[in-house]
Parts: structure tokens; C-alpha cells; sequence
């Protein structure tokens, strides 16, 4: 029993250093990650919760981790590991149900843009065609699919990253088209979910513009002025192209707003099911943060687990969040006390929201079907006529197959505008801004560069939310312009005898030859469009809403104010008014 | 003009020598019967020798006009040497006013009427060292001692014959003669014409001045992304839009039933066009206080007629005064405020003067208006792929001589909607606005002048688009843009649609008072009703 207690003292001793040692191997496993970094020695932390401490290099980027033989070490790795292709294997292990989102989603099927270029082109009887960018190769080949293959496939995450020049370059790639950032070159990227409105505006910064509009930016004529020591103007887009400046979205020129501040998860990732179009799949609307509705947040769910990874948002079990149109919480809105605070997900700055104020201008009846941006969008980018030209001598990236094929398009166009944008109906009924997008004038040339074709394939509007909103239009804007009313420029008078309008357009179409619509003229004066959208419902206005909106035009220029007693029953006034014949009003001057 | 001299001393001249230019110059026709001379005497100089050939292809030139057409026409000749066509008067004095190199006052012309406008330095570096440059290169193509450039619709002869001789657009000669049949840059026919046709006029007033407009034409935008082959062949040096064409031209008045012999008159005194002017709406329609001048107008039948040079008969609408829009309130604003659908904009105006020779920063930008220009550039840069260097070269219009560099120019964005008003001789007018700014780079890529503002200015000016209807109120009434407030606060671009004041002093901006009662509702709202209403 003696010795008893030195065995036990060295037992426990040498256990100690087993259990030491053990340790130690293990935490060197854990924390040298794999065999990777022998090599790699200087790569950081990918993100707070994909720290390679924990994750190492090839949970990511596979490849085998546990030999020293860079040949047989590099097997397999992959070097963009989110790419949609092999992301089951790399993210999937963590973020399944994600991937299976965003698989599903119009980012990755483009499934909008295709069906909607197939219907305006001819080439499908309907604007919903269940059409997405992996079944496009079970189609029959067409113009169109050309067209998309060339000049529209290199947006789409399932695009690989590093393919194609400049800004081409930096799309796709998966998660990472969105959630990466290459803040040093030198370096490994970061991955975060306070993804920086760049990261979003390197693709939508063409068709509807929607990227450059918000922060005040307008593609422009391409003239590449002011001229600046003694080269073209430094403000460049991609593609040779250039902008100028005007007036800028108040969430970014008030605010300094990110998209992200407003585009939730699901409305950019998707619901897991494939959507037709993009309004399907959004869900944020103006009145998500302006006319609130709250709901709790509980414990250990999505709001928390988001505002966590975002790390600037502040959020608790138990405080009131916004709820989005289509129920997802909006986890950076919340009230807080009296007041709608919404916190900024790039760096958590709290912005009070200024809420819709129930006044006339907002509650009179006559505005009810009008979408916010109807009267607060201040400008839309107006790109009128998109001349497809298809050079069958030349060659051009197919970015689908990464091949170069037979035939390069180039796209021309007629003339831009940004003011006064048109007004028609959105796919959800309500009245919005309404712009030329596309109208398609189509030329062909065979190898020996002799025009083979011409025609007019349509003439396309679309309505968005060009992502301008700033103080409202004044009346007269949006009654009394005839472009408002989807006339376009030109000499707008009415019949009353006959009740019908008289319109002759500014812009002579056929001596221009361009076929028989003014490219700003929608309606004609039957108010039957005379140009087509890419969705069922979506349309210019019709006659009785060209009546309804036409009728105040002149009253509204003294009566101004939502809450003129003229208002209350206009039906009436007007019948007092011609009654009349406007002698109230006028007084009798001469 | 080689045909020409040829042509007359055929058809016209002694047995002997007729039939020496006959000989080549077979089926010429006489000029016009009022000119029935020998080839000789008109294209012959007194002391050579038309057998050796020693013609003058065009006897009109100015260089020669005294010679052979001053003969009978000395006293026009005096007038037309002095008139805005040659001395290009105010286009001279205005820019180098604008760009500090004078006072406003007609001192300089393209011909030798004035002083003759000087040279610039070699190595200019300032806005007012280089205005000479810039207006020997890039705006005195057109005045009637240079020949127009080689481009279609821009072919024209020098002198009297730059308006008195049909032109084809393609500059092909289509006459008769055999020897000249075909050949290119020589006027159509062998031929005098009384009255110029449009498409003479229109062989200089093209693109953004007036002239263009009258037919509707608007120029394309100068970028790669607006040269689509749907649409017209490219005219004057660019593709046009078409908009509404002015209410005269689609009844079939030419320019000169209105322009009259006063554009060939003396103006040596005057730089604004405008004043040059020799007729007025008022003079057919009648005005407030005015009834059509029987200069212009007949009255048979108690209607007001017009006999057009063609020989057509119009029934004249005539000023009413009971129409809502011509009550008095509107005494003091110019017809063209008004009847004409739309006018020229042109926002922000950036000039290069580029001695380098980087063909490729301009690649998307060689078309600009000028084919001769395009045509340099594009083969310029084609030879410098390939490894050949051009050195940019383009041509002194007053000189005659290539001078090393090349003007290039660009907007920041131009629009036909927006009407800027301005006062005239108390009158509202519509107003363009030349904003300048001024680039140099030397041949060493040195940049000697970077995008200088010149003085800014937004001229009074008549748009030929007249409708018979007039624009809607609201292109004038709350129209911020209109009453010369801006569109926008926001936007650094925008703040261009702000205009400068006009040169002259019988114009200026509107008063903070004017544009007061412009952008007033109650009052203009009462008859804005009874306009559009029609009560």
C-alpha cells in the first residue's frame, strides 16, 4: 500500500499526459483544420459561421485533407464551391433546403425572362410557358433561344464564377453570386448575408435598370461626356457604356438603404417552387414597412437565426417585427415604442420609417387602385425601340454551352427618355408606371452581310416599379399629359359630342420607318393597346380608365388639394360643370 | 463645275468653238434662256485659251463671279458678298463672343466682307485661342465659298450656284452630256433655277438648325447603339428620326415662298440671324394689330389668298382673335412659341479638339454628322490595326488646307419636348441653348485646355414645325422647364435644362415676375377650361 500511492500518482500522472496529449492531437485536428493550410498558410475566416478552425478548407472546397502530396491533396477540389452544379455536395451538407430555394428560384431558372422572350417574339402562345434555363435545351431551337443564349445567359446563378470578361466575370458562381465579397484580392473572399447592393447591381443594371435608378443613375445616350482630362467621361457602366446623373430613390438619397434593406430571403431566394414571373416570387411592397402590421417574434426562429449571422441588427425574443406581404417577419423592421425604427443590415443604423400619413391623398377613393409608385416615382428609364440586329457572318459566346457559335447579335435601339413615365396596369391590377421594354425591330444579315430580314417582331411595354420614389407628381402630370396617359407625345384633344378622343402623334412612324406605331404611343384613341406585355393581365389603360382620368384634367389644375369638395362626388361636379359650361369656374373674362 | 464651262461653250457659242466643246460635251443644254451665251463666256477667262481647256468649271465661285456673272448682276453679287451666306457673320461673332475672344459686335467673317476670321495659334490653350480653329473646322463647311462635303445630301456648289443650281443628294450629275454623264459632285442638271428647291437649302441647314425640322427630321443620337439599319439611309452625315413635319411643308410651301430675296441681301451690319429674317408669320395670317401684307397676300372675295412659287393657290387661315389662345393675354408672345410642335434641344455641348492618334477611344462615336470625318476615322483606324500610323488630320474650310487634329463633339442629351422660353423684343420666343465646353489634347497627349465652359447662352429662335393647332397649354403653363426654372433640383446633369441668358440686348431670360404668372394656377386655370372644353 506503500507504493500504492506513487502507481496511483504516476497512473494519474501519466493519464493526465494521455489524456494531454490526446488533447492535444485532437485540438490540433480541430484546429489546424486539415493538411490544406500547410500550404494555404495565410487564408482567413471565411465568415463568422464558417470559420475554418471548425470547417477547415475542404468541407468547402472538397478535395483530400489528410495527405501532404499536393497531387493527390488537390484531387477533386473545387474551386467554386457554391456553384449550383456541385453546391449538393459543398453548402448542401449544411444548407439543403437553401439550395433547394434557390435552385427554384427566377435567378436560376430565368424563368421570366425566357418565357416572356419566347411570347413577345412569337415563339409561345402564352407569357407563362413553364420554361427555365435547365429545360431550354429539351426546346426546339429557335431565333429567340439564340437571342437568350448570347445576349441574355450570362445572368443567372448558375453561371460559373470567372467566365467571361470584366463584370461578366463576376456573376454567377451559386451562393456566392450574391453572398461573396472580394474585398482583397490577395486574400480569401468573405462570405456574408449583409450582402452590398454591388453584389446585386453587376446584373440588374440593364433592361428596367432597376440597379442604376435607384442610386440615381441614368444609362446614357452614349456620347461618353463630360469629356474628362482629356479622355471620355469616368462615369462608365459595363459594356462601353455610360450614365449621368438623376434624382436618386429617397431610401438611398435620405436613407442610404441597401436592396437588402428591403428584398427579403424568400423574395430573392424563392418559396422552393418555380415561379412565372418576378411579381410570383417578391414579396416586399411598400406598405410591408409604410402601414406596418407587427407580429412577435418567437423563440428560435428564422428573424433571430437572420439577425444573428447579421450581427448589426439588433433583435430579441419577443419584440414586434413587420410582417412582408406574403408572411415572411421582416426581421430589420420593428417597433419600438411609438415608432417604426427600420435598422440598416449593413451596419445596423436605426432610420425611423416616416409612415403613409391617412390623409385625402392617400385615402380618396378614386386613388384606391393606384400602386404607390403610380405618383411617387419620380422618372423611368425609357428605352424606345430595341433593334435586334443578328450578324449570321460573325461568331458570338453561346454562355449556356460556353461555346462560340455561328451568328453575334448587337443591340441598337431608337432613342431614351427618362421623364414623365407612362401609366398603365400592373399584372396585379393596380395602376403603375409603364415603359417600352421590348420593342423589337429584328434585321437579319447572311454570311456576305446582305440584309436577309427585316421585320417588326412587337411592340413590347412593361410596368415596374422603376425605383425612383420621391414626392408625388403633381396632378397635372399624370391627367393632363397625354404621354402619361399612354398617348405618347403628340396633340391630345376630346369629342365630347361623340366621346372619343383625338390623338396625332409627335413622332411620324412611318416616314421614320418603323412601322405603324409611334414607339411612345400605347393606346391608340379606341383605347385598345397597340403594344403588348409580357403578362396576362398587364396592360396599358383602357378607354374607361382614359375617360375617368381624362375628365378632371383641366379642374384639377386650381383644384389641386385631394380634399376639394369637387372631389367628393365628381360624377356630379362634372355633370354641374358642363351643365354649366364651366361658367362657375371661369367666371366670364371676356 | 468642269462640265459646266464645258457644257455652255458647246451649246451656245460661235460655230467654230461650239463645236470644239460639242465635240466632247455632246447633248449639253443651254443654261436657261435668259443666259444664252457662248460656252466662252461664261467659262472662259478673258486671257486663256478654251481649246487648251483653261475653263472654269464654275463660273459663280466667288473667285470668278465678278468676271463673268458680274457682267449683268454686279449689284446682287456686292449684296450677296455682304449677306449672312458668305460672311457666316453670326455664327463667327457669337462663338468667339461666347468663347471670350471678342466683344459682341460683328467684327470677323468667312469672306473678306469683315476682317477676315484670323488663325489660331499653333498651340492653342485657351477657349478664346482656339475658338478660330474651331469654327474653321468644325462650323464654317457651310457658307457659300466652300463646296459642301463629300457626303449624301451635302454636295452643293460654291457661289451662286450653291443655290441657284439643283444639287442631287448624291451629287450626280443626271444631264445630258455625254462626257459628264454620271460623274459625281456636280449639280444635276446644267441648269439655273429662279427659285432654290428645299433640297438645295436643305444642303446646309441640315441637322440642328432650321431647315431640317421643316421636313420633321431630328439626327440620331451619335453613338454605334443608334445606327440601326431599320430605317432611312443615312442624309447629311447621320440617321434622322421623322417627326411632324411643319403644316407649310405638308401643304407644299417651299422654304422660299417665305424666304424671299432678302436672304441674299446686305447684312454686313448685323450678327443675329433672326434680324435677317425678312418676313414674319403677321405677314400672311395677319396678328393683333396687323393685317397680311399685300406684298405676300391677295384678297379676292373676301378671303386672303397666296400664290406659292410653284403656283398653287392657299386659302390663308387668318388670325382670330375670338379663339381662347389669341386673347390679348397672349399679345406678347411670338406665334412660334406656340404653333410649333416641337424644337431643337440640345443639352450640354462638349467639343474635342483631338491632335492624338487614338482612334479607339471615339471607336462607338465616328459618326457625329460629318461623312468626310467618318470616313477618316474609320479608316484610320483600320490602318492602325493593322500597324499602319495615321496621323488626325482634318480640313481648314476657310483655308482649304488639312490642319493636323480632329473636332470631335458630343451632348450630354438632347430633346425635342422640352421648349425653354426666352424674350424677344419683349415677345416670348423658344429658346436653344449652346452650353460649350471646351477639350484640347495635343499630339503629345498633352491636355492643353480640360473641358473649359465657354459663356452659355440660349438664343431665340423660330422652330419650322408649325402646326395649325398649337401645343398643349401645358408645354408653357406649370411647366418649370418652360419658365426656365429646371426640371429637377436634384441630378447634376438635370441643372443643364436651366438656361443662360441670350445674348443681344433686346433679348433676355424671363423675369422672376414672368415666370410667376406662368407657373400661376387660378388664373390660367379659367381658360384653360374654356380652351379645352371649347364652351
Amino acid at each position: 500500500m506503500k507504493y500504492a500511492k506513487y502507481i496511483l500518482t504516476i497512473i494519474i500522472v501519466i493519464l493526465i499526459l494521455l489524456a494531454f496529449i490526446v488533447q492535444k492531437k485532437r485540438t490540433h485536428y480541430v484546429k489546424g483544420s486539415d493538411m490544406c493550410i500547410s500550404c494555404h498558410k495565410e487564408e482567413r475566416d471565411v465568415s463568422k459561421s464558417h470559420p475554418k478552425s471548425i470547417m477547415g478548407c475542404s468541407t468547402c472546397h472538397l478535395g483530400n485533407p489528410y495527405v501532404l502530396n499536393k497531387k493527390e491533396a488537390c484531387k477533386g477540389v473545387i474551386k467554386y464551391p457554391s456553384d449550383l452544379s456541385v453546391c449538393e455536395k459543398t453548402c448542401g451538407d449544411c444548407h439543403k433546403g437553401l439550395i433547394e430555394d434557390v435552385k427554384n428560384s427566377l435567378m436560376a431558372t430565368n424563368r421570366g425572362i425566357i418565357s416572356s422572350l419566347l411570347y413577345q417574339w412569337g415563339f409561345s402562345s402564352s407569357p407563362n410557358k413553364e420554361i427555365d434555363i435547365d429545360t431550354l435545351k429539351n426546346e426546339k431551337k429557335n431565333i429567340a433561344i439564340d437571342h437568350f443564349n448570347k445576349m441574355c445567359a450570362s445572368c443567372h446563378l448558375w453561371k460559373k464564377l470567372g467566365v467571361g470578361k470584366g463584370e461578366i466575370g463576376t456573376r454567377g458562381g451559386g451562393c456566392a453570386n450574391c453572398h461573396l465579397i472580394n474585398d482583397d484580392e490577395k486574400k480569401h473572399p468573405l462570405l456574408t448575408t449583409r450582402i452590398p447592393s454591388e453584389n446585386c447591381t453587376k446584373c440588374h443594371n440593364r433592361s428596367d435598370r432597376i440597379g442604376l435608378s435607384y442610386f440615381g443613375k441614368f444609362e446614357s445616350e452614349g456620347y461618353g461626356t463630360p469629356y474628362e482630362n482629356g479622355h471620355l467621361s469616368s462615369n462608365r457602366l459595363s459594356g462601353g457604356r455610360f450614365f449621368y446623373h438623376l434624382p436618386s430613390d429617397v431610401h438611398w438619397s435620405e436613407a442610404k438603404m441597401d436592396c437588402i434593406d428591403c428584398h427579403t430571403m424568400k423574395g430573392v431566394m424563392g418559396w422552393g417552387n418555380r415561379k412565372n414571373h418576378l411579381e410570383a416570387q417578391e414579396e416586399i411592397q411598400c406598405k410591408d414597412c409604410h402601414s406596418p402590421h407587427f407580429q412577435e417574434v418567437e423563440r428560435d426562429t428564422l428573424p433571430l437565426t437572420l439577425s444573428f449571422l447579421n450581427e448589426k441588427v439588433p433583435l430579441k425574443t419577443g419584440d414586434m417585427v413587420a410582417v412582408a406581404s406574403r408572411g415572411s417577419l421582416l426581421y430589420n423592421v420593428k417597433k419600438v415604442k411609438d415608432k417604426v425604427i427600420l435598422y440598416r443590415k449593413r451596419d445596423g443604423k436605426p432610420i425611423e420609417i416616416k409612415l403613409t400619413k391617412e390623409k385625402a391623398y392617400h385615402t380618396a377613393s378614386y386613388h384606391k387602385s393606384l400602386s404607390c409608385s403610380a405618383c411617387h416615382s419620380k422618372w423611368i428609364p425609357q428605352c424606345y425601340g430595341c433593334h435586334e440586329v443578328l450578324f449570321k457572318g460573325l461568331k458570338q459566346k453561346n454562355w449556356l454551352t460556353q461555346k462560340v457559335e455561328e451568328g453575334r447579335w448587337v443591340e441598337l435601339r431608337s432613342y431614351l427618355r427618362f421623364a414623365y413615365p407612362q401609366l398603365g396596369v400592373g399584372e396585379n391590377g393596380e395602376i403603375m408606371p409603364i415603359a417600352p421594354g421590348c420593342q423589337t425591330y429584328l434585321s437579319v444579315f447572311d454570311k456576305d452581310y446582305n440584309l436577309e430580314e427585316k421585320n417588326i417582331i412587337n411592340l413590347g411595354i412593361a410596368a415596374f416599379d422603376p425605383h425612383t420614389t420621391n414626392k408625388s407628381h403633381t396632378c397635372i402630370e399624370c391627367h393632363s399629359y397625354p404621354k402619361t396617359l399612354g398617348f405618347g407625345e403628340g396633340e391630345l384633344s376630346f369629342d365630347f359630342k361623340n366621346n372619343t378622343f383625338n390623338f396625332k402623334p409627335l413622332y411620324d412612324v412611318k416616314k421614320s420607318h418603323l412601322g405603324d406605331v409611334a414607339l411612345d404611343q400605347m393606346i391608340n384613341e379606341e383605347g385598345e393597346p397597340l403594344q403588348i406585355t409580357s403578362r396576362l393581365h398587364a396592360r396599358p389603360l383602357n378607354k374607361q380608365e382614359l375617360l375617368r382620368m381624362w375628365r378632371p384634367s383641366a379642374c384639377v389644375v386650381c383644384h389641386d388639394k385631394y380634399d376639394d369638395k369637387i372631389y367628393k362626388d365628381f360624377d356630379k361636379s362634372f355633370k354641374m360643370f358642363i351643365r354649366g359650361k364651366g361658367k362657375r369656374c371661369s367666371g366670364s373674362p371676356y | 463645275m468642269f462640265w459646266l464651262a464645258i457644257l455652255i461653250i458647246t451649246l451656245l457659242c460661235p460655230p467654230a468653238l461650239a463645236g470644239d466643246c460639242l465635240s466632247c460635251h455632246k447633248g449639253i443644254k443651254t443654261i436657261d434662256k435668259a443666259h444664252n451665251f457662248s460656252c466662252e463666256s461664261c467659262h472662259v477667262l478673258p486671257d486663256k485659251d478654251a481649246l487648251k481647256h483653261e475653263v472654269i468649271e464654275n463660273p459663280s465661285d466667288p473667285k470668278y463671279v465678278s468676271i463673268f456673272c458680274g457682267k449683268c448682276h454686279q449689284k446682287e453679287i456686292k449684296e450677296v458678298k455682304n449677306s449672312l451666306h458668305s460672311t457666316c457673320s453670326g455664327i463667327i461673332n457669337q462663338t468667339r463672343y461666347l468663347f471670350g475672344a471678342q466683344n459682341l459686335s460683328p467684327v470677323y467673317s468667312a469672306n473678306d466682307a469683315l476682317k477676315k476670321i484670323p488663325l489660331s495659334p499653333e498651340e492653342p490653350s485657351s477657349n478664346k485661342e482656339i475658338v478660330d480653329d474651331f469654327l474653321r473646322r468644325a462650323c464654317l463647311k457651310c457658307h457659300i465659298n466652300v463646296k459642301g462635303e463629300k457626303g449624301r445630301g451635302l454636295y452643293r456648289s460654291t457661289g451662286c450656284a450653291a443655290c441657284h443650281m439643283e444639287t442631287d443628294n448624291d451629287g450626280i450629275y443626271e444631264g445630258k452630256d455625254s462626257t459628264m454623264s454620271g460623274k459625281v459632285g456636280y449639280p444635276k442638271y446644267h441648269k439655273l433655277m429662279k427659285h432654290p428647291s428645299d433640297k438645295t437649302c436643305l444642303h446646309c441647314h441640315n441637322k440642328r438648325a432650321v431647315g431640317t425640322d421643316y421636313y420633321g427630321m431630328y439626327p440620331h443620337d451619335y453613338s454605334h447603339e443608334y445606327r440601326s439599319p431599320v430605317g432611312e439611309e443615312k442624309i447629311y452625315g447621320i440617321d434622322f428620326h421623322y417627326l411632324t413635319s411643319d403644316i407649310h411643308q405638308k401643304l407644299g410651301l417651299s422654304c422660299v415662298d417665305c424666304h424671299r430675296k432678302e436672304i441674299m441681301k446686305n447684312n454686313k451690319d448685323t450678327m443675329d440671324e433672326l434680324k435677317a429674317v425678312g418676313i414674319s408669320c403677321e405677314d400672311c395670317h395677319g396678328g393683333y394689330n396687323k393685317k397680311p401684307n399685300k406684298r405676300y397676300v391677295k384678297i379676292i372675295n373676301k378671303k386672303y389668298i397666296y400664290t406659292s412659287v410653284k403656283g398653287k393657290k392657299y386659302v390663308l387661315h387668318i388670325f382670330d382673335k375670338d379663339i381662347v389662345p389669341h386673347y390679348a393675354f397672349h399679345e406678347n408672345v411670338s406665334c412660334s412659341a406656340c404653333h410649333s410642335a416641337w424644337s431643337y434641344g440640345d443639352y450640354g455641348f462638349y467639343t474635342f479638339r483631338d491632335d492624338t492618334d487614338n482612334y479607339t477611344m471615339w471607336e462607338n462615336l465616328f459618326v457625329s454628322g460629318d461623312p468626310e470625318i467618318e470616313t477618316f476615322l474609320k479608316n484610320a483606324w483600320e490602318d492602325q490595326r493593322k500597324g499602319i500610323r495615321v496621323k488626325s488630320m482634318s480640313k481648314d474650310y476657310i483655308s482649304g488646307k488639312m490642319e493636323k487634329g480632329i473636332w470631335h463633339h458630343g451632348f450630354m442629351f438632347r430633346r425635342w419636348e422640352w421648349g425653354i422660353l426666352v424674350k424677344h423684343n419683349g415677345k416670348y420666343f423658344i429658346g436653344r441653348p449652346f452650353q460649350y465646353a471646351v477639350t484640347y489634347k495635343d499630339e503629345n497627349k498633352r491636355v492643353l485646355i480640360n473641358n473649359e465652359n465657354t459663356k452659355w447662352t440660349t438664343m431665340p429662335y423660330i422652330p419650322h414645325t408649325t402646326t395649325l393647332k398649337g401645343r398643349d397649354c401645358l408645354s408653357c403653363h406649370l411647366n418649370s422647364v418652360a419658365a426656365g426654372n429646371g426640371l429637377w433640383k436634384e441630378g447634376k446633369e438635370i441643372k443643364l435644362l436651366i438656361p443662360s441668358a441670350p445674348l443681344f440686348k433686346y433679348n433676355r431670360l424671363l423675369t422672376k415676375k414672368e415666370k410667376q404668372i406662368l407657373l400661376n394656377r387660378e388664373k390660367f386655370g379659367k381658360y384653360y377650361l374654356l380652351y379645352k372644353f371649347k364652351f
